[in-house]
């Protein structure tokens, strides 16, 4: 490797990664938090609404992210609804991947105890407090573990951003390759997703152990 | 006795379960009093727990009419009817994620929209009447089976309810622990509070229930106090009932 071609390289490869972590990081907060008001209304019934979130979560889960990714970057603006390209990317990954974290959730919140949820009645709450306060809080609890699993599919989500003219991590790592025919730039790349994961596991462990409940 | 109010009463009421197949209330009528500790024991299946989850509407009754502090109990009605009355279960169900006094102020605070300060100085006092100032901080997986039940009955008395329903308190203990439980029930039942207690701790009722309630076939075929309940019962099958216990 010629190292006055790293030294070219290297500030796009830092902007790549620093696009990737950021994008990831608000990708994982919005479908989060997207996902759980969708987990909510599907576990609970809000009649239209409960009906429409499931139709939501069938059609967004089964559809590949990437032909998501294209009719948000491509398709909406034939409608006039044009986004920045990273707005496309992280609005693409939050529908996709709030529609998984959605029924984690949601199989979680079904499994708190219905004894806990009694007790919760019985104290005199209403039935949205009940839901608000005590099953979603023990619910989302359960889904941590599974939740940290899905956060580093959405890491490796964006990599796709590529397609649509964003310089993310990957696009960093194949413009060297394209400009130098030289892949040592893919093997930097990988490592630094791996060393992405491995940070995001001990976060994972350190996240769980603070919010696992035990019975 | 007469002289007391009465604060739960059953009209008529029919409950079963699978489509009428099992019948647990069959036109069950009764009157149960302010200030009384009414204990109702019976066979297992007899329709015990049923009966007093009906009154705060954990399940709902087929046909007739439970009447708390004169109000019909209802889908309406059923969260005003549970401010005023708290209920201990056996499995404690206390919230997991909650330390022992997040759980005593928890209902207080989000249902009965109390401050607070307040709150937290009643659930106080409470833990500290149940036994428990040291382990305020705990959270129900570090604490044993007894203690998680005193907690449960401090989170119960928080609620300043008018009645509490005890549905087998002791049940899920082991036996070492049934004491504790036990010894702050009579405490409550001695404070003269409005009590309904289904258990098989025959002790209990016979120290500290007003009255004794048999149940079987959807109904209480014997309700008496406890020295009549105990040493003349009418019914054969209360006899058989307590001679059961009693070689136990």
């Amino acid at each position: 490797m010629n190292a006055v071609q790293f030294a070219g390289w290297l500030p796009s490869l830092l902007e790549g990664l620093k696009i990737t972590l950021c994008a990831s990081m608000i990708a994982i907060v919005t479908s989060i938090i997207w996902g759980s008001i969708v987990a909510i209304l599907v576990a609970y019934d809000y009649k239209v609404l409960t009906f429409f979130m499931r139709i939501y979560i069938s059609i967004f889960r089964n559809t590949p992210l990437l032909v998501i990714m294209f009719f948000c970057f491509y398709g909406l603006p034939l409608v006039n609804l044009e986004m920045p390209a990273l707005v496309c990317g992280i609005l693409s990954i939050t529908l996709n991947e709030g529609a998984f974290v959605a029924e984690l959730i949601r199989g979680s919140i079904k499994n708190v105890p219905a004894g806990e949820i009694e007790a919760a009645c019985s104290l005199g709450l209403k039935r949205g407090k009940v839901v608000r306060k005590v099953i979603f809080p023990l619910g989302f609890r359960n889904a941590v573990p599974m939740l940290t699993g899905q956060a580093s599919v959405m890491v490796k989500d964006t990599s796709l951003f590529a397609l649509i003219m964003i310089v993310d991590l990957n696009r960093a790592g194949s413009i060297y390759y394209d400009k130098y025919l030289n892949s040592i730039s893919i093997w930097i790349v990988a490592a630094i997703y791996i060393l992405i994961f491995l940070a995001l596991t001990q976060a994972g462990r350190l996240i769980e152990k603070k919010m696992m409940v035990r019975r | 006795m007469e002289d007391r109010n009465t604060l739960v009463e059953f009209k008529d009421v029919c409950k079963t379960y699978k489509n009428g197949e099992i019948v647990i209330l069959d036109h069950f009528n009764f009157d149960f009093l302010q200030g009384e500790t009414h204990v109702i024991c019976g066979r297992s299946g007899a329709g015990k727990s049923t009966l007093i989850r009906c009154i705060n509407y954990l399940e709902k009754i087929d046909s007739g009419e439970i009447l708390v502090e004169g109000n019909t109990v209802n889908r309406h009605t059923a969260t005003s009817v549970r401010k005023r009355i708290a209920m201990v279960f056996q499995n404690f169900n206390l919230f997991p994620n909650m330390t022992a006094l997040e759980n005593v102020t928890f209902g207080p605070i989000e249902s009965l929209h109390k401050s607070k300060k307040e709150v937290v100085e009643s659930g106080k006092m409470f833990l500290e009447k149940v036994g428990l100032a040291d382990r305020m901080d705990s959270k129900p997986s570090q604490l044993s089976g007894g203690q998680q039940q005193r907690v449960a009955i401090a989170r119960a008395l928080n609620m300043f309810p008018d009645m509490i329903l005890f549905d087998e308190p002791t049940s899920a203990l082991d036996p070492e622990m049934v004491g504790e439980v036990i010894d702050i029930m009579e405490e409550l039942a001695d404070e003269k509070r409005s009590m309904i207690v289904v258990t098989h701790e025959m002790g209990f009722a016979r120290e500290a229930a007003h009255r004794i309630s048999f149940m079987e076939n959807g109904t209480f075929i014997e309700t008496a106090d406890p020295n009549e309940f105990f040493n003349h019962p009418k019914h054969e099958s209360v006899a058989r009932f307590i001679r059961q216990i009693q070689t136990v």
